[in-house]
């Protein structure tokens, strides 16, 4: 839409011109290519903590003290000094511009863990409508545990997960979840995804979708708990039912497992040895049995399907466990099952997955994948952003780069299935982001790959960290001219002294303004040297 | 360039040349004013000018009495009536027969469902069914396009 690059000229243009109906976002970030974090400020002098993230409407930095057990929230400014002089663009930033504190003021220091606890540092959920931020305490973790209670054999305990409410206005703790004895992965948000007002978390041990409603009171109210029984009242149901034999569902064909009465009335969770399969995996089982009783009328051959793909892979089916969940609007969710190896490991790539849509409120299974499906595939190609599903109320995250919305990122993605050895390999690899993080990636439109081209590997919108080179990270415009327009240098000015030690980085960027904090720290506990790159 | 207003409402016709005369208007001085307006519904006005190009002329017309640069341009729409203004009604056309009716008790409204969910129960629903013979799946049956199983084809 601009016809020329210089800022002065876009802003006249913008007066007189409309954009293209749909992209006034678009041609509004395009400011972005002018307004660039140019000017870096090495080794500011900052108080020593862990540096989280900036909220996604940036009002508030949240920080967490080297300790892990208080909370620290900034709020960014913007340094402001005058210059009585004519040519103030001659002289350099005062002194003070290397302080921390010029850039932000500290709202207040709170502290969430008591003495056993630490603040899990990579776990941050922030609710934007209300400015609610969700953080997690935890004890330590427990390996082996004994699995007592129905939980599961080989994941590990944690004796204590607390869920803190906080109004980041002002730091009030509005409400708290415990779980006890219980085991959430809270790295990343992993195990917890919001969604609008909805909270999913994962109890990996007691193999529970606990869903959770932040209302605006500030309150976390328990809305269902899926994964025993689906609907609410399931549990009365079947404790008042307890005598009585026989399989519930009638859409199983026979008999799964010898029925015995369970002394429902007093344990409150069933114990695996002796209770028939009931809640979600029920569900999931009949959903898959009748999908292959549906594929052929012949009864004979129905009862050879059934052999072949249910009965040889049925003791498969009922070990799988519920690895990762996320919603995909207010009433689906998509969860991820596969065995009980895989879920605490990190690589998942051995152990095989599998994909069901479930719908909340009709207790239905609606599909059923495996990672290499095909299928599942294709939706994600073609509708990844509704996979990224976003509150409604910031509309600045419908525009983080995906492959769905944006032309470079779909020519990448293509690259990459044209130079993949196996295609079935390369749909795992792509299916294993699902389901996705919630609040993994940032809105900052310098990330946004249809303004600038940057290299992947040393920077982008995910916030995990990076090893860290020495040379400066260039971003280069896409559009022409398509020149370097600025460039991002973690570490001190003279680069690295000592190169043996490996050095990681970490990027913040400011959700809007041309702002960025970059990291760079050893893997010894040394402080970091963090750099300020801005607009000056 | 001289704008200028008059209200001539009370004039007869040749008061209204005598004052345009008299101010100047009628003279050659005319050809530098860009606009004139006046009114003077109840006159049938023609005041031409000669020689000069761009003649003057008043049109006691459907415009109402507009001036205008040739006299004869809106010639053909003089109606019978000059006084009313005339209701062009353009020609509307009826449908003969009502196949496309909308239902009386229609309401539209947006599809809760996102497209992606859309798309999974669609499959989901064509799976449940038992298969029928072959030749009955050829066509989609919602005649929209249908995303190819197959990585291997390159999407058009």
């Amino acid at each position: 839409m601009f016809r020329s690059n210089n800022i002065v000229a876009r802003i006249f243009e913008r007066q007189i011109r409309t954009p293209p109906p749909g992209t006034s976002v678009h041609c509004a970030r395009r400011f972005y290519e002018n307004l660039v974090p140019s000017y870096t400020i090495y080794d500011v002098e900052c108080p020593d903590h862990l540096f989280r993230k900036f909220t996604d409407d940036g009002q508030y930095l949240i920080c967490f003290s080297r300790n892990h057990q208080e909370l620290i929230v900034y709020r960014p400014t913007w340094l402001s000094f005058s210059c009585t002089e004519e040519d103030c663009d001659v002289h350099d930033l005062p002194p003070k511009a290397k302080k921390f504190d010029s850039f932000f003021t500290q709202l207040y220091c709170v502290s969430l863990a008591s003495s056993n606890e630490l603040i899990c540092k990579d776990f941050f959920l922030y609710m934007e409508s209300n400015r609610f931020g969700l953080f997690a305490t935890s004890t330590a973790q427990i390996h082996d545990a004994p699995a007592v209670g129905g939980a599961i054999q080989g994941v590990p305990s944690i004796e204590k997960i607390t869920f803190h409410l906080l109004r980041l206005e002002d730091g009030v703790v509005l409400d708290e979840k415990v779980f006890n004895d219980d085991f959430v992965n809270l790295a990343h948000n992993m195990g917890v995804f919001l969604y609008d007002d909805l909270l999913a978390i994962v109890s990996l041990r007691y193999q529970t979708v606990h869903i959770l409603q932040i209302r605006d009171s500030g309150n976390l109210v328990d809305v269902r708990a899926i994964g025993a029984f689906c609907r609410e009242d399931d549990e009365l149901f079947l404790n008042s039912n307890a005598p009585s034999m026989g399989i519930r569902d009638k859409s199983k064909q026979h008999q799964l497992t010898e029925n015995h009465v369970e002394n429902g009335l007093q344990q409150s969770r069933l114990s695996p040895e002796n209770a028939f399969v009931s809640g979600i995996k029920q569900r999931l089982l009949s959903f898959i049995f009748r999908g292959i009783w549906n594929e052929e009328t012949n009864h004979t051959l129905r009862v050879q399907y059934l052999k072949k793909k249910f009965y040889f892979h049925f003791q498969d089916y009922i070990d799988l466990i519920i690895w990762k969940v996320q919603f995909l609007d207010r009433h689906h969710l998509l969860i991820k099952f596969g065995s009980v190896d895989g879920a605490v490991s990190r690589t998942t790539d051995h152990h095989p997955a599998f994909f069901a849509v479930y719908n909340m409120e009709t207790t239905d299974i609606v599909a059923f994948y495996q990672n290499n499906a095909d299928e599942l595939y294709l939706l994600f190609e073609h509708f990844c952003d509704h996979f990224h599903t976003t509150s409604k109320n910031s509309l600045y995250m419908n525009f983080i780069s995906s492959h769905s919305n944006n032309i470079h990122t779909r020519e990448q993605l293509r690259s990459l299935r044209n130079k993949a050895t196996s295609s079935s390999q390369f749909v795992k690899k792509m299916l294993a982001s699902l389901p996705i993080n919630s609040q993994a990636l940032s809105p900052s439109p310098y990330f946004d790959q249809s303004l600038y081209r940057f290299d992947e590997k040393l920077i982008s919108a995910a916030d995990r960290h990076r090893q860290s080179t020495d040379h400066p990270i260039k971003f280069i415009l896409r559009r022409p001219p398509q020149t370097l327009r600025f460039k991002i240098k973690p570490g001190p000015e003279g680069g690295n002294i000592d190169n043996r030690t490996k050095k990681i980085s970490s990027f913040l960027f400011h959700p809007f303004l041309p702002f960025a904090l970059s990291i760079q720290q050893t893997l010894f506990l040394q402080p970091s040297a963090v750099n300020v790159h801005f607009r000056r | 360039m001289l704008r200028c207003f008059a209200d001539y409402r009370h004039l007869r016709g040749e008061s209204v040349c005598e004052r345009l005369r008299s101010s100047g208007l009628a003279s050659s001085r005319i050809w530098n004013l860009d606009l004139v307006f006046i009114w003077a519904p109840h006159l049938d006005l023609d005041l031409a000018a000669s020689e000069k190009s761009g003649a003057f002329v008043i049109m006691g017309s459907v415009l109402g009495d507009w001036p205008s640069y040739d006299p004869h341009n809106f010639s053909q729409l003089r109606p019978s009536d000059p006084s009313t203004p005339s209701k062009m009604t353009p020609t509307t056309y009826q449908p003969t027969h009502n196949r496309t009716l909308p239902p009386p008790d229609q309401v539209i409204t947006t599809e809760t469902k996102n497209i992606l969910l859309r798309h999974i129960y669609q499959r989901a629903e064509e799976k449940l069914r038992p298969k029928r013979a072959a030749p009955e799946h050829l066509l989609p049956e919602h005649g929209c396009k249908q995303l190819r199983a197959s990585v291997q084809d390159t999407p058009c």
